[in-house]
Order: structure tokens, then C-alpha cells, then sequence
């Protein structure tokens, strides 16, 4: 599918479920389209991992069950910070949506009656969950595959983009290192669709594939696009920390807390009771994930720094509708026989980029959806709205990006690009061994810096700390990183160096907005302002570049937009 | 990425690993001292080989990592196995690429490409 053409309508950056649907929505509309993806079609990306619900609205529960019930839901969940315009289309077109990847090959799982089978998750007035078992998000992409390759789409796989390419009247394209080729290209467009996921690889311990890096971010940043509510991570409460094979394997434990599992701390007592009011079975995400950072910030935590699921008592039917028993197999783990290990860790980036309900940037021509946008989530992200995000605003954000390029034109051949002076440096090959730090130490330092001090409770002090390595990395060794490994093809090292560049630029705006929230609201805990701040803080951090990639933060009220 | 806790029991590998240039069509393997946490899966021990050794290691590292895409397909001690659900079991371990598909470097293959 591979093709040496370097001149399309629509280009999109990102091959997880919101690239992927961009890319059938703007083909179906007649645009020539390009996937680019820096690993390989249908493997890469977060979505794949997506492992049950993709919440939707059908009107199954008589008169009350609304798109409207179901935005008020989302802006709940949001604490004042989702925008209901996208809310609004999200609910609206999640249900549509599910039945338009149907035909491709998913079978969502069915009720005798024919209607889906809806499972029921905390924070939605009604039962929303549809699903295929616990292989939702691998069965979805399977199917976009499948439909993607019935149109005429190029991919370019290993294919890692650099920089967006604009001028006054917009975009203008996207510099890529193309790693299969080995060649830095120049691939013209008229509209590109970022859909390149989140940034929790930033962390020394995640949830995502190592891959979800921040590149969008970065990109729309340095392009000069908006971003916004970059201070808001998700964090998944219960996570495994050990043993070392699964640690950073997310555990549904939410969906055992009604089946008996129990939820303890270092020395075996349960103490959610303590932190919140509402039963346990009823809490939602970030309730679960507060409460278990404070427990152990307060010296009750597990050897590796969390606490303990019980599910000992659960029976395993159940268990075995939660988890991939044979997986669990393999890593030595057995939920009815051990307590699991688990703490809150990063999952998903909640603010990125700013658009409108059509996927639009404030830059012409600049589209974005998925996690790598922001706005839709507000503070805090409702459990089951990520994959209809990927594929209402995808499927958007691919028509709009079709129409734009039908209104600008297509654009001169590419070709080989001009390198930037800090990539020609990197390319430079290092005769002489020993070249340390190298690319992977570096980005092992940042992920524990951001660890250590933005990680799921944050004071002012711990996120100057991380700054400060940040700072560090950034002055003293980015610009000494080189390449030890001869050509571009394959070379794994340049393509850890372009990642890490974006991952830099990604992790300061993260601490930058979170230094700047002086309050905790939803996702964002800080210590040193432990409460909510109230109509006060009840607007955005909206992000834009300034000279040098530094970063101006302008806080917008909400509604005086 | 798995780095291992502070204070875990570490321990020592010695790793054969399959080299092979991006342009080549023969490799060979090499062999590496590498420090892992105890009870460690093989994708994260050559996480720490790159690390530790050596930054240039091509492998099927820009996947889920927890045994859903099946992406990470490997040789390990001759047999086929999935990186992420591999313990590495003793002190001594040979890694390689899957057999009968095409070697695009190192251990990334072309299944987890094309």
C-alpha cells in the first residue's frame, strides 16, 4: 500500500481508531488520503489496546434516556470544563457511529431481543456500555483495517513526523523521518488530521503503549495551534506495580467492587470510606485513584507504593469476564489466589488539542482528533467515552479536512526535505563509542523525573523539580545527542531522538499548566491546594508558543469564550 | 516502559540476541550482560539491553505490551513465543526473530510491519 507519491489532499498522522476513521471518512468523500504511522498499521496506537466498553446512547431506558442526558453526563463528569458543543456531538453521533463500523466487521455483542448488550459503568445515568467481550478496541481496529483497504489509501508505516509545514494562509505539510525508506520526506497537503493519541509515555510507568509520546501535541504546538486543559491526566486507579512482568497492566477492578473484591491498603484495611461518602461499588475513577494516593502519601501504601485488590473472594466466572485468565497465566498472576499489587498511574491525556465540533484547530487547514485533542473530557474523563471519541471526531475531522482541501486545491510534489539544524545534528554518526548519555537514558531520566513530580498528585514543589530536569534535558543534553548507527533506515535510535524531542516539548506544558491550576478539580490533585477553587478557577488554560517554543497560558473563563 | 521498582531483586542475563543491519541479509548474535528485575517478561528485558548496552536494538517495541496485538512475536530459546508474555525463566536466554518472515532489523520483522 506503500506508494512514492509525496502531494495529497488530506494527510493523517496517526494510525489508532480516530486516524484510522479520518482516513475512511475523507477518501469516502473523494480527498486522496495519506496515513502516516511511525510504527505499522493495525498494531500501532493506543485504541488496539481499548480492552471493553464504548459507551453509547440508544434510548433503551424510556423517555429520560437522552443525547442530552447523555452530554449532561459528560459535562458532570467534566467538573465545569467540558465543552458542550462537543459533548453534545459526541452523544449525539456515538450510537451512529456503532452502527456505521458494524457492516465492517464488528459484532457487538447482542441481547436475545437483538438490542445491544449494554453493560452499566459509574457516572452514567443509564446503562451505556456496548462492547465485544474484552476485545472491543483490537476487533474495531481490525475492522477499520479492513475498510481502509477497500479505498485507496497510501500508508506510509515507520514513517515518524517531524514538524508540520504552514505559512500565513496555513498548512502546508508535514516533515517526516521515514524510517522504511530511509529518507527524510517533504509530504505536501492542504489538511492534515493529527490523530496521534496521548502523551502518559512521559511517565516512567503508564498504562499506554511506549509509543503514546505527545507527538501531536507537539506538533500543533510548534505549528501554533491552541491547546488546552494540558494539566488534566487521567489516571487509571488500579494498576499493577507488581510483579515486575505486569507492572503498568491496567486491572477492571471497578467492575469486581460490586462482586465482592476489596480494595485495601499496605496493612490490609479498607479505607475509601475514609476519603469519600459514596460506597465504594459506586465510585468513580478518579474518587478510587484520590483516595489511594492520598492513602499511601500518608505512609499506608504497598512495598512498590500502592495498595491491595482482594478479589480472592470474587467468583472466578467472574474474574474471568474481567481479565484475560491466560495472560494472567503466563505473567504468574492468579487474581483468586494472590492480592494484586496495584496503585493510580497515568492512562490517558485528558487536555491536548483545541478544536471545534468539526475537528478543526485554530490553524487553517489543521485538524485533530481523539486523545490528542482537548475539550471534550473537561477535567475528568467519563469511563466508555474514549472510543466514540475517536470515531465521532474522527470521522468529523476526516470530512472537514476533505472539504478544506477541495476549497485550497492540491499542492506541488514534495520531495526531499530541507533537514532542521537539530536533526542534521543528530544525524551526524558517532565514530567514537561511549557517546553517553544516549537517546535511551535521556528519555529514561524525563519519564522518572515526571514520575517523581507530576504524576498523580503534584505540588508546586515537585513540578519545579521535574521542571528542572526538563530544563536540564533540554539545555544540556538534547542538543549532544547523536546517532551511532549508520543511515536512516531502520535506525531505531533517530526515531527514540524525534520522540523524545516531542515528548520533551509535551512534558514541560503538562507541568507548566498543572504549576499554573492552583486548585485540584477532577484529574488534577494538588497538595498544596488540595480543594476545588470554586467559579474562580472555572475556566481553561488555554496554551499557545511564544519565541522559542516557550509558552503563553491564557486562562478563559468558561462561557465568556 | 517497566523499569523495575527501587529495592527489587534484581538479577543478571546473559543474552543472545539476533543482529541484523537494516540493508543486511545475514545477522548473527551477540551477546549481552543485562541487569532486569527478577520475574521480568522478555520485551522488558530488551527494554534494559537497550538501555544498559546499546541504543541502536531494533525490536517490536511500538505496540500494546500487553498481550492483546500479538505484534511482538519472537524466538525465544528457539521457541515462538510473545515478548510480553515471556518470563525470562533462568540467568541465560536467547532471543530471535520470528521464523519465515522477513528480517527488517534486528528483531522487528516483517509481521509487525507490512
Amino acid at each position: 500500500m506503500t506508494t512514492g507519491r509525496s502531494s495529497f489532499d488530506v494527510i493523517v498522522i496517526g494510525s489508532g481508531a480516530a486516524g484510522l476513521r479520518a482516513a475512511i471518512a475523507a477518501a469516502e468523500a473523494g480527498a486522496s488520503v495519506c496515513v502516516l504511522t511511525k510504527g505499522s498499521l493495525l498494531y500501532s496506537g493506543a485504541s488496539a489496546s481499548a480492552n471493553f466498553s464504548y459507551c453509547a446512547q440508544f434510548g433503551y431506558f424510556g423517555p429520560e434516556d437522552t443525547p442530552a442526558r447523555y452530554a449532561a453526563d459528560i459535562l458532570d463528569s467534566g467538573r465545569g470544563l467540558a465543552v458542550p458543543a462537543l459533548a453534545e456531538r459526541l452523544a449525539v453521533e456515538a450510537g451512529q457511529e456503532a452502527e456505521a463500523v458494524d457492516p465492517w466487521g464488528v459484532p457487538w455483542r447482542r441481547d436475545p431481543d437483538g438490542r445491544y448488550n449494554v453493560a452499566t459503568f459509574g457516572g452514567h445515568s443509564f446503562r451505556r456500555a456496548i462492547h465485544v467481550g474484552l476485545r472491543t478496541g483490537t476487533v474495531l481496529m481490525v475492522a477499520l483495517g479492513r475498510r481502509l483497504a477497500a479505498l485507496d489509501v497510501a500508508v506510509r508505516d515507520y514513517c515518524a513526523a517531524v514538524e508540520l509545514l504552514r505559512d500565513e494562509q496555513g498548512i502546508k505539510g508535514v516533515l517526516a523521518l521515514d524510517l522504511r525508506h530511509g529518507a527524510v520526506v517533504m509530504l505536501r497537503a492542504p489538511s492534515i488530521v493529527l490523530a496521534t493519541g496521548g502523551n502518559v509515555a512521559m511517565y516512567a510507568l503508564h498504562t499506554n503503549p511506549d509509543e503514546v509520546t505527545g507527538d501531536g501535541h507537539a506538533l500543533a504546538f510548534r505549528a501554533g495551534a491552541s491547546l488546552i486543559d494540558l494539566e488534566f491526566i487521567q489516571s487509571y486507579p488500579t494498576v499493577l506495580v507488581s510483579p515486575p512482568a505486569a507492572r503498568g497492566l491496567h486491572y477492571p477492578t471497578g467492575r469486581l467492587l460490586g462482586f465482592g473484591a476489596q480494595l485495601l491498603n499496605g496493612k490490609g484495611e479498607a479505607f475509601f470510606h475514609n476519603y469519600e461518602t459514596v460506597p465504594i461499588q459506586k465510585a468513580t475513577r478518579d474518587q478510587l485513584a484520590r483516595a489511594m494516593a492520598l492513602e499511601v502519601a500518608a505512609g499506608r501504601g504497598s512495598p512498590n507504593g500502592g495498595c491491595y485488590v482482594d478479589a480472592r473472594g470474587v467468583d472466578p466466572a467472574t474474574l474471568r469476564d474481567v481479565h484475560f485468565e491466560a495472560y494472567f497465566a503466563d505473567l504468574g498472576l492468579d487474581a483468586g489466589r494472590d492480592l494484586l499489587e496495584v496503585a493510580p498511574t497515568p492512562h490517558f491525556t485528558i487536555g491536548g488539542v483545541r478544536i471545534d465540533a468539526d475537528g478543526a484547530t485554530d490553524v487553517s487547514g489543521l485538524f485533530a482528533a481523539g486523545e490528542v485533542t482537548g475539550g471534550l473530557h473537561g477535567a475528568n474523563r467519563l469511563t466508555g467515552v474514549a472510543l466514540p471519541e475517536t470515531l465521532v471526531f474522527g470521522a468529523a475531522a476526516g470530512r472537514a479536512a476533505a472539504r478544506h482541501a477541495a476549497e485550497r486545491g492540491r499542492m506541488a510534489d514534495g520531495g526531499n526535505a530541507p533537514v532542521p539544524d537539530w536533526l542534521g545534528h543528530a544525524l551526524r554518526i558517532e565514530v567514537a563509542t561511549g557517546g553517553e548519555p544516549h537517546v535511551g537514558q535521556v528519555s529514561a531520566r524525563l519519564r522518572e523525573a515526571m514520575q517523581a513530580g507530576a504524576g498523580v498528585l503534584k505540588s508546586s514543589a515537585s513540578l519545579r523539580a521535574a521542571l528542572a530536569v526538563l530544563d536540564a534535558i533540554e539545555a544540556e543534553e538534547l542538543p549532544r545527542l547523536s546517532s551511532r548507527q549508520g543511515g536512516l533506515r531502520l535506525n531505531w535510535e533517530l526515531l527514540q531522538l524525534v520522540e523524545l524531542r516531542h515528548m520533551l516539548l509535551s512534558a514541560r506544558l503538562h507541568c507548566l499548566a498543572a504549576l499554573a491550576r492552583e486548585e485540584s478539580r477532577g484529574a488534577h490533585l494538588r497538595t498544596d491546594y488540595p480543594d476545588e477553587g470554586g467559579a474562580a478557577w472555572a475556566g481553561h488554560l488555554v496554551a499557545r508558543r511564544g519565541p522559542d517554543d516557550s509558552a503563553a497560558f491564557l486562562f478563559e473563563r468558561v462561557g465568556a469564550a | 516502559m517497566s523499569d523495575s521498582a527501587p529495592g527489587r531483586a534484581t538479577i543478571t542475563v546473559a543474552v543472545r540476541v539476533w543482529r541484523q543491519a537494516p540493508d543486511a541479509t545475514v545477522g548473527r548474535f551477540e551477546r549481552y550482560l543485562v541487569e532486569i528485575a527478577q520475574g521480568d517478561h522478555v520485551l522488558n528485558l530488551l527494554a534494559a539491553l537497550r538501555r544498559q548496552h546499546d541504543p541502536t536494538l531494533c525490536y517490536p517495541d511500538h505496540f500494546c505490551k500487553i498481550g492483546t496485538c500479538g505484534a511482538c512475536a519472537l524466538l525465544v530459546d528457539g521457541k515462538p513465543a510473545l515478548g510480553c508474555r515471556t518470563l525470562v525463566a533462568g540467568d541465560t536466554i536467547e532471543i530471535a526473530p520470528p521464523r519465515g518472515r522477513a528480517i527488517l532489523a534486528d528483531l522487528l520483522s516483517a509481521a509487525s510491519g507490512t
